[in-house]
């Protein structure tokens, strides 16, 4: 796949249960593939996904007990969205659906991820060149 | 140009199946992206995958979520074309591009 256009704005929208499957890992990986390409991302999560950015999940994920072992943990959600943050120098913003936020009991996420109202879904939708819909809700 | 975006394997209620014939409906201007379990998908025998390459729908194999299961690229039906999330983004970034997720 040689053609390349301009880089383009993206919206990535995370719906409901973020553990059931892979979907998280696709996220993350479209992101960081979005901005190694120059373009500007904004991700939207609804519904569970509201938890990925909390600053209560620390840096590493919990040891898995079957691989304890393993010397070096995983980065947390939370973690690669910091890294996400500042490797995109704002390029990428991580937002936060307010009423969906304020459904789970989301108090306090890492400074790169905003709590939004939940209409600027919207804004920033029809702001984008591309915009896909992860997950269901 | 439709992209549709596969995570889930067919089974006896295959919901994808309309979603797929969409696609099918808009060869050329369509492609199919596999990723998560919609990988098994493009395991030969593929039949419904060959019905779509043949229509001229382009399959895109997400590598990533084929080394997940353990899948070579041996095993995949002929025509199909494994790829890596900078190709998806290129494949989104194309003027005149819609993509559904599945």
């Amino acid at each position: 796949m040689a053609r390349r256009d301009p880089p383009k704005r993206f919206f990535l929208g995370m719906m409901g249960t973020p553990y059931r499957d892979e979907t998280v890992t696709t996220l993350f990986r479209l992101a960081d593939a979005a901005i190694a390409a120059g373009s500007h991302v904004d991700v939207w999560c609804c519904g569970g996904s509201v938890h990925l950015a909390d600053a209560s999940l620390g840096a590493e994920k919990p040891r898995d007990i079957s691989q304890i072992e393993e010397p070096s943990p995983a980065p947390s959600t939370a973690a690669l969205v910091t890294a996400l943050a500042r490797r995109g120098a704002g390029a990428f913003q991580w937002n936060i659906c307010r009423y969906c936020a304020e459904e789970h009991g989301v108090v306090a996420p890492v400074p790169e991820a905003r709590i939004r109202p939940s209409l600027h879904f919207v804004k920033l939708m029809s702001e984008a060149d591309v915009s896909l819909i992860l997950g269901r809700k | 140009m439709l992209v549709l975006i596969e995570s889930q394997t067919g089974g006896a209620e295959d919901a994808a199946s309309e979603a797929l014939e969409a696609a099918r409906r808009l060869a050329p201007d369509s492609a199919v992206v596999l990723v998560h379990c919609g990988v098994r998908r493009a395991l030969r025998p593929g039949a419904s995958i060959d019905a779509l390459l043949s229509a001229g729908v382009r399959i895109l194999v997400d590598e990533f979520s084929l080394t997940l299961r353990g899948l070579s690229r041996e095993r995949l039906c002929a025509g199909v074309e494994v790829i890596g999330m900078d190709d998806v983004v290129e494949l989104l970034s194309r003027d005149r591009v819609r993509a559904i997720w599945h």
